[in-house]
């Protein structure tokens, strides 16, 4: 209800399939998420060199849908690993986290690619930084 | 919706009318994503910031409307985006979504159809791609 009151998608509802990027809010579901201002998983990870870590690309294969009252069971790991060279220069370092959502009767629902980059310190301009 | 779409159609839509710091917020509370950049505006302007930036999952949630108001949220099958610029509160944000390639197999097709998401000056904040499929079936004869 709260990412539907957030995105201006309809309440759900038992007979309505969950919005597309529903899913990316399992990190919800990590009781140990943010207890004690610490986040757990994508959102732990840290840039090791002072830059700042965004999210560059995002997505989505839909196997099955998902409906309200799913539990679903969430399997992540880290994908490739690759760098680019900034216009602004130093060294753009993208990293990618693969996730497979199966629901309660074992079957693939959702699979996700999450690609976040690493910008340098202090010489990314805003106009090239992603979301 | 069991209509075929044409190849180069396109339909847009205001997908944000404003953006604010408040829905930032909301968003992060219903995403659990409560980095600093998108809700702590000291530590995003210490970061180089001009302010929090909204999460590129909520412009991406929002951009999503488009195809899932034209084909039914259960039609999709894939959805990927880059997410190319940020978005920042008062931000008015536009989604475009062309459609790409029908194919058809048997009483099926897939459709494939790309999507832009601008804010007022005309900056591309968002593109990516969506693929659906529509069983037309019986209803086409």
């Amino acid at each position: 209800m709260a990412f539907a009151r957030a995105v201006g998608e309809p309440m759900p509802s038992p007979e309505r399939v969950v919005p597309p990027t529903f899913t990316a809010t399992s990190i919800q579901h990590d009781p140990e998420h943010m207890r004690g201002m610490c986040p757990t998983g994508a959102l732990a990870v840290a840039p090791v060199g002072g830059g700042e870590l965004l999210h560059a690309e995002q997505h989505f294969e839909y196997l099955l849908p998902v409906h309200l009252g799913d539990v679903l069971d969430v399997t992540e790991e880290y994908g490739r690993r690759w760098t680019k060279n900034s216009k602004r220069g130093g060294e753009l370092l993208f990293t990618e986290l693969v996730k497979e959502l199966r629901n309660q009767h074992g079957a693939v629902v959702v699979r996700s690619r999450m690609v976040l980059v690493e910008t340098p310190p202090t010489s990314a301009s805003v106009d090239e930084r992603p979301a | 919706m069991n209509v075929l779409p044409e190849v180069g159609q396109v339909r847009s839509m205001v997908v944000c009318a404003e953006v604010t710091r408040t829905q930032i917020v909301q968003y992060a509370g219903a995403s659990g994503d409560f980095s600093p950049l998108h809700t702590d505006e000291p530590a995003a302007r210490a970061a180089g910031n001009a302010s929090i930036m909204a999460h590129g999952m909520m412009t991406m949630a929002l951009s999503s409307r488009v195809v899932t108001s034209w084909f039914g949220i259960e039609s999709l099958r894939t959805f990927g985006v880059r997410f190319t610029a940020p978005v920042w509160p008062g931000d008015r944000l536009t989604t475009t979504a062309t459609i790409a390639a029908v194919d058809i197999h048997g009483s099926c097709a897939r459709v494939q159809i790309t999507l832009k998401t601008t804010n007022d000056d005309g900056r591309l904040v968002l593109h990516g791609d969506a693929a659906v499929a529509i069983d037309f079936g019986s209803k086409q004869k």
